[in-house]
């Protein structure tokens, strides 16, 4: 058994066209999708906006507006929030003017009570536009944090003023006597020098911050995901190796086939030590395509690298005694490509279409899904990276175990027919 | 079914079918130890079916199959692993060279890495290969490759081989030697089953014969045996200046001649089985004064058995 199976491996490790499906694909791949979200998180990359402001009468009342822009300025925000280089003007017309010039970008000015972004319709390169969506956003943001306070001040003014300014209040009220008007000039007067208070600079960060995070960082689920269906299609494309070995001692296959037949070793044996040799070629591909995923297109696997490992070699299991099964079938080794492929598409690795068919399908169907081997090792990866228990890692392993057993024990009870009406 | 003692292979009316076609047609026949049996037929006789249902690779209709005294099954890895088998392609792994090859086939049936080694050594010197033992098949030419092809099918020394048309594609050096080593295994007790459609081969090598045609037994027997079944003995070819009916005539009086004929300049004459049939023939050339040049004298051979049982030929005389 032990010489099969040294023997078999060897056949595989000489054979390059065996190896290019499992290994050379990832690695090709992986490296192409490294280029292509590369570019993607560049056009995300945050320029600042040269930014006019029209700071007349109108923007002046606007309340609390200038903090939040300043806020974004490049001589307040520190990096993560240096959205703007502001440039103030007296009138539209010069903010205009300059915006024509291109020595800004565009201008925000309060008309109709609320601030806009004003923009050259032209000249402007796809990046720049795209950049002054943070301007749309400070401002919707800032907009909504206007309503909400104008709505707490309707229900109860008094929930906009710090501790102490409510502790103010609060005495006022429960004295019993009418407040003096010293009473009240002492807290408008107090209340003004605060500024705007805590409340409402949180509200006004927080508002724009998640909105920040959502649009200009690449989901980072989203790439990692075409990498994670990647190495599940890698595992998948292992299953031509165990076919091609499994399929050379089928009689019907080949003259080799046959040959091997009549030895005097028993169908177990064969495939055992065949499966073993498929597997650890496999296996041994997919380590490669991991480590160069990791460390070249440097994909995140988390700290969880032994069983992200572990999830690999179950996988390429499965797959191997899968192709096993399909060699014992009259049937070529391009339907094991075939099938990789198709079930690849049903992990999403084909964009963002498929991605969304694969979820519908796993929301429908989640008993089709599951039987889906090269989800169940996308499957594996997310529950190792996102989940803190182990639990959604252990059952998807359970699965793929069982898948193979299946498949193995198909195989082995469809081999022990061994004669053959026509060879 | 009584099976005798030294039985090695025992096929009893053996039916096989692919679809329509009758491939084997009751077919029986029985191996015994020690000898080298010869399987001969034209293309598509059914040759390689016969091996393959012995062997349990193929299905088949009817019949019993025996080997060494016990039924065969596809199971039978105890009985697989006396038999050695060189197929009739070129059955090898193109990925593995000439001594892995031997050796992994080897190690099917034996797993003592120490013997194998012996034994590899021995296959590689067997058929001549030492050169090229670092060579994958595809470096070989085809008669090197057939080479291998053998020492992958006896490296483990059998007790029964089966060698399906090996010399095919091999220059006739080759081919002595391989002949020679064949009788070698044979001396060193192991049974052969060999299948050809090159009857000198068969004749040179074989102690026994079963002559097929399209599925079914022709003859069965010692080459001998055979020969006599026809009761012909040489044919007589003599190169004469000239020839005339009347001398024709003369010759086909003689009581041993069954037939003569002019081919070529030469008068040709087949003989019944006697013993002085060349003084019979050459004393009525003397005594017409017929002057004649060379002289041949064949024995009778495997194809004129074929011929003169099926009316076709074994083969083309190529
Ligand atoms: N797989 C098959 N399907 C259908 N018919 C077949 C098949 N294999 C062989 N035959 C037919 O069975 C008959 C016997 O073939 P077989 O290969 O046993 O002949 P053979 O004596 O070995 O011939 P050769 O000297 O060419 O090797 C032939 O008529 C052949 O056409
Ligand atoms: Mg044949």
């Amino acid at each position: 058994m032990w010489d099969n199976f040294k023997y078999t491996l060897l056949s595989i490790v000489r054979n390059p066209a065996l190896l290019f499906w499992p290994l050379g694909f990832p690695i090709i791949l992986s490296t192409l999708f490294s280029f292509m979200f590369a570019n993607l998180d560049e056009s995300f990359q945050l320029q600042p906006v040269a930014l006019g402001v029209v700071q007349d009468e109108t923007y002046e009342s606007a309340f609390g507006l200038d903090d939040t822009l300043r806020s974004f300025d490049g001589s307040a925000a520190d990096s993560e929030q240096h959205f703007f280089d502001l440039t103030y003007y007296a009138a539209e017309d010069e903010a205009e003017t300059a915006t024509a010039e291109g020595a800004i970008d565009g201008y925000v000015i309060v008309a109709d009570g609320a601030p806009v972004l004003r923009i050259s319709a032209a000249g402007l390169s796809n990046e720049r536009r795209l950049n002054l969506t943070t301007v749309t956003m400070v401002l919707d943001g800032y907009v909504r944090v206007l309503n909400e306070i104008e709505t707490v001040m309707e229900e109860d003014p008094t929930l906009l003023l710090d501790d102490s300014a409510q502790a103010m209040v609060a005495e006022l009220v429960n004295q019993g006597s009418q407040p003096t008007d010293e009473d009240i000039e002492a807290l408008v007067q107090y209340v003004t020098a605060q500024g705007t208070p805590d409340v409402i600079a949180g509200f006004q960060t927080d508002a724009v911050r998640t909105e920040k995070l959502k649009l200009t960082k690449t989901d980072p689920d989203s790439s990692a995901r075409y990498y994670y269906a990647l190495l599940g299609m890698a595992a998948g494309m292992g299953m031509h190796i165990a076919y091609e070995v499994v399929s050379a001692f089928m009689a019907q296959k080949s003259p080799l086939g046959a040959r091997r037949t009549l030895a005097g070793m028993s169908r177990w044996r064969m495939l055992v030590s065949s499966l073993a040799a498929s597997w650890l070629a496999a296996f041994s591909c997919l380590a490669i395509g991991m480590a160069y995923m990791h460390f070249v297109v440097d994909v995140d696997f988390g700290d969880r690298a032994v069983p992200c490992l572990f999830a690999l070699g179950l996988s390429s299991l499965a797959f191997c005694a899968l192709g096993s099964l399909i060699a014992t079938f009259n049937l070529s080794g391009n339907l094991c490509v075939a099938i990789t492929t198709v079930l690849a598409f049903f992990a999403g690795l084909y964009g963002q279409a498929s991605q969304r068919i694969a979820d519908l399908i796993a929301i429908v169907y989640p008993g089709l899904a599951a039987l889906n081997p090269v989800r169940q090792t996308a499957q594996l990866f997310y529950s190792l990276l996102y989940y803190d228990s182990l639990d959604p890692y252990l059952h998807i392993c359970a699965v793929l175990t069982v898948m193979a057993a299946a498949f193995a024990t198909v195989a082995v009870l469809r081999m022990r027919r061994q004669r053959y009406a026509y060879l | 079914m009584s099976i005798s003692q030294d039985s090695i292979i025992h096929v009893s009316k053996l039916v096989k079918r692919y679809s329509e076609l009758l491939a084997i047609d009751h077919l029986s026949l029985e191996v015994r130890a020690g000898e080298i049996f010869g399987f001969l037929g034209p293309n598509g006789s059914g040759k390689t079916t016969t091996i393959n249902c012995i062997l349990q690779l193929l299905s088949y209709d009817k019949g019993e199959i025996s080997l060494f005294g016990e039924e065969m099954t596809p199971t039978r890895y105890d009985l697989k692993r006396r038999i050695g088998i060189v197929p009739q392609e070129v059955a090898v792994y193109d990925e593995l060279t000439v001594r892995e090859n031997i050796d992994a086939f080897c190690a099917l049936y034996v797993s003592n890495g120490k013997e194998r080694k012996a034994l590899v050594n021995e296959a590689i010197d067997f058929v001549g290969l030492g050169e090229f033992v670092n060579f994958r098949p595809r470096k070989l030419s085809g008669g090197l490759k057939r080479r291998l092809n053998i020492a992958c099918g006896i490296a483990h020394k059998p007790e029964l081989i089966f060698l399906d048309e090996p010399t095919v594609a091999v220059d006739p050096q080759s081919r002595n030697a391989i002949l020679e080593g064949i009788e070698r295994l044979n001396a060193e007790g192991a049974t052969v089953v060999y299948t050809s459609h090159y009857m000198e081969e068969v004749e040179q090598i074989c102690s026994r014969v079963l002559i097929m045609d399209s599925g079914r037994e022709v003859a069965q027997g010692t080459v001998d045996e055979l020969k006599a079944m026809i009761g012909m003995g040489e044919r007589i070819r003599v190169e004469c200046a000239s020839l005339d009916d009347a001398l024709l005539g003369a010759v086909q009086a003689l009581p041993s001649v069954r037939s003569a004929a002019i081919k070529e300049g030469a008068l040709v004459v087949e003989c019944t089985s006697g013993s002085h049939n060349l003084t019979d023939v050459l004393g009525v050339l003397s005594s017409t004064s017929t002057a004649y040049g060379r002289v041949w004298s064949e024995p009778p051979t495997l194809n004129d058995v074929f011929l003169e049982i099926t009316g076709k030929a074994l083969r083309d005389e190529a």
